[in-house]
């Protein structure tokens, strides 16, 4: 008996330290707002181990004592305990209570602090299961990959298209749903230039664990001149200078791909699947899954079922020198 | 109880001669320069992304079922069907496989020698 208890509060103490020692979790948060929420999560857990301890402790002296004088309770005892009762049971937990959600609305408020006015604006729309990404300001679309400045606070609004998922940068920010027929908002901040790694975080079919998500963030000039970029549409092609580049674009308009795919400056305007215009500036493919280079390029287009099972692309059969023009193509969308 | 360790010590110390004696005589089709590294080699199997068309051993992630698997592929006779799978021809293939199966959905790389050679000794490990 003595020894499972042992083993469980031994289990739970290591629990902490492992969480606490994987880089890039929730536990070392990367933003202003995300340190707040993490304070809080500490005091939390710091105050209820406490109380847990203590009321394992008080359990065992209880029963330890009624077995000794169980019939023999007498007026004055019964006295001393109501104080117990009225102070362990009512007044000690009113405290923590008032003190616990002082900080939490503290946290939740530095949360929900709105960004300036001038705060980059994001749209994350939620697919299965792939992340559209629209900057209202500029007009550009992209997918599964965000970019924001670093240092400052970005606006996030989340929709959905079909099914609830939910928005997870753990180093950044606590979780928030992407609800159909509503918008959430949620902002974030990185104190400093990197990548984030999130993931949906509420189940939302087959590919839930493979809809992940990445956020650049990066320094105000890398940001504007990314923007700048992205907002370009594909360059245009004539059949006698880029022979092959064109064949690829052929290649594209030509098959399926066309009706689910936009890839601006084309004819190519399907929204089922994700904006392709700058799809070779993207690192990874399939909504972060694989890395965007051309062989899995080619074993996705040829073959997406195998890399996710249940995704809403289908294969695409392709001749060798449609497939290699196609590759060229796409490659050459920065 | 001992008996019978004994006896799975005795099949396993077996198992292990024949093996033995096996790669031994092995003679297969390729026989890789030393110039060529196959860890780095590996390592270019990974971030072309091979495997999301074949199954690749040891590389994490390559269960493609586009083409053929490549287990085992050092033991394999023929490359594509098409030519003798040997050191030459397996670099060729890894430059330019069109170039010497026309129509393949194999697509070209554009990789030059030594890459190509790096790829080819880890394809050639594969026993
Ligand atoms: C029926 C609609 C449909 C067709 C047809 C289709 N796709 Fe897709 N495509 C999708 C969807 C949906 C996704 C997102 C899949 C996911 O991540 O689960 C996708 C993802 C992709 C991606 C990865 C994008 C990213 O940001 O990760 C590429 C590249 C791509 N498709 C290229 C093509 C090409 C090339 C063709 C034609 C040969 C094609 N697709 C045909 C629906 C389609
Ligand atoms: C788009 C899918 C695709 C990609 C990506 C791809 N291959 Fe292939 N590969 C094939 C197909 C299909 C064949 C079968 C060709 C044939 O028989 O004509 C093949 C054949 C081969 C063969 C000959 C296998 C045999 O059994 O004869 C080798 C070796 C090979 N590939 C290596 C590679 C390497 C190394 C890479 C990465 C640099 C790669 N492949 C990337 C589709 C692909
Ligand atoms: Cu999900």
């Amino acid at each position: 008996m003595r020894g499972a208890r042992l083993g469980v509060v031994a289990l739970g103490l290591l629990a902490v330290p492992l969480l606490s020692s994987c880089t890039g979790g929730m536990l070392d948060p990367q933003s202003p707002r995300a340190d707040k929420v993490i304070v809080l999560w500490w005091v939390m857990l710091g105050t209820s181990s406490v109380i847990f301890v203590f009321l394992c402790g008080l359990l065992l002296w209880g029963l330890r004592r009624a077995s000794r004088n169980s019939a023999r309770a007498r007026e004055g005892q019964l006295n001393r305990d109501r104080y117990l009762v009225l102070g362990g049971g009512i007044a000690l937990p009113v405290t923590v209570m008032v003190v616990l959600m002082v900080l939490t609305v503290w946290a939740g408020r530095s949360i929900t602090e709105a960004a300036g006015s001038d705060a980059v604006t994001v749209e994350v729309i939620g697919h299965q299961w792939w992340w559209e990404v629209r900057y209202p300001d500029t007009g550009l679309v992209t997918a599964n990959e965000i970019h924001i400045p670093s240092g400052e606070p970005v606006n996030i609004l989340l929709k959905s298209e079909d099914v609830i998922h939910s928005f997870w940068v753990p180093e950044l920010s606590g979780k928030i749903d992407l609800i159909p027929g509503r918008t959430n908002s949620l902002i974030i901040e990185a104190s400093h230039p990197g990548e984030f790694r999130g993931q949906c975080a509420e189940f939302c079919g087959l590919q839930h664990a493979g809809m992940r998500i990445l956020v650049v963030a990066e320094d105000r000039d890398s940001f504007d001149q990314w923007v700048q970029e992205q907002g370009e549409p594909a360059p245009a092609l004539n059949p006698a200078d880029d022979a092959q580049l064109w064949e690829g674009q052929q290649a594209f308009l030509g098959s399926a791909c066309v009706y689910c795919h936009t890839i601006r400056g084309t004819n190519g305007s399907g929204t089922l699947g994700p904006d392709l215009t700058h799809i070779a500036s993207r690192q990874r493919l399939a909504s972060n899954m694989i890395p965007n280079t051309r062989g899995h390029l080619a074993g996705w287009i040829l073959d997406p079922q195998a890399v996710k099972p249940g995704t809403q692309m289908p294969p695409t059969q392709l001749s060798a020198d449609q497939l290699d023009a196609l590759l060229d193509y796409l490659e050459s969308l920065k | 109880m001992t008996g019978r360790r004994f006896a799975i010590a005795v099949l396993g110390a077996l198992l292990a001669v024949t093996a033995v004696a096996c790669s031994e005589e092995d003679h297969g089709p390729l026989n890789v320069p030393a110039s060529a590294d196959a860890d780095v080699g590996k390592q270019l199997i990974q971030s072309y992304g091979c495997g999301t068309c074949h199954t690749i051993p040891d590389v994490a992630g390559a269960d493609g079922r586009v083409g053929p698997s490549l287990e085992d592929f050092g033991h394999q006779m023929y490359i594509a069907g098409a030519i003798p799978n040997d050191w030459d021809n397996l670099v060729a293939w890894l430059m330019d496989p069109q170039a010497i199966e026309p129509g393949t959905i194999m697509p070209n790389f554009g990789m030059g020698e030594t890459t190509a050679a790096n790829v080819a000794a880890y394809l050639a490990s594969l026993k």
